[in-house]
């Protein structure tokens, strides 16, 4: 069995810094992320869209992950794209927060100077089973 | 943003290898949990390795 006998957590409850503001001028602000999957990750990557702009997998990726946002009756990558930018970081640093990619896993840094190192993750280096 | 991709494969194969779970179920697993057994399995081998 898994290292954590808590049950594991799915989904994470967000509130937007500015919010989506939908064709009728209403402001949806509180939403809730479910964890990722593989299948989340890889699916993407036939995508036509994502194949000719690799940047667009972020913007399927949190669509399919998103699973509420405000009365938004359904959570798409069209409305993902209308997302102000500081909306859409805060939602992707969530998204790499609860699915283990965050930077405290992959970057280190320098105590003499301060600066930020990427070094591999548990997700990116190293071999299968070894921390 | 993501997990890079021949590693979201290789965590997934070395499931399939050894559990012998339908690939199809292995890639709804949770990131973390994928990665749990994944350990796990390496915990395992690296137990009958060692002849425990």
């Amino acid at each position: 069995m898994p290292e954590n006998d808590s049950p594991l957590r799915t989904e994470y409850d967000f509130q937007l810094p500015h919010g989506y503001v939908d064709a009728a001028g209403t402001v949806h602000r509180q939403g809730a992320m479910r964890l990722a999957t593989a299948r989340d990750e890889l699916s993407p990557l036939i995508d036509q869209r994502v194949r000719e702009n690799p940047a667009y997998l972020g913007v399927i990726l949190l669509s399919l992950v998103i699973t509420r946002l405000g009365t938004v009756s359904e959570v798409h990558a069209g409305v993902v794209e209308q997302l102000f930018a500081k909306d859409l970081a805060y939602l992707q640093d969530l998204y790499r927060r609860i699915n283990g990619l965050d930077s405290s896993h992959g970057a280190v840094a320098c105590p003499s100077c301060g600066t930020s190192f990427a070094l591999p993750g548990p997700a990116s280096g190293g071999r299968l089973g070894e921390a | 943003m993501t997990h890079p991709e021949r590693r979201l494969r290789e965590e997934s194969a070395y499931i399939a290898y050894h559990f012998h779970w339908a690939y199809k179920d292995i890639l709804t697993l949770p990131h973390a949990e994928r990665r749990a057994w994944v350990r796990e399995i390496a915990r395992i081998n690296s137990s009958i390795s060692e002849g425990r």
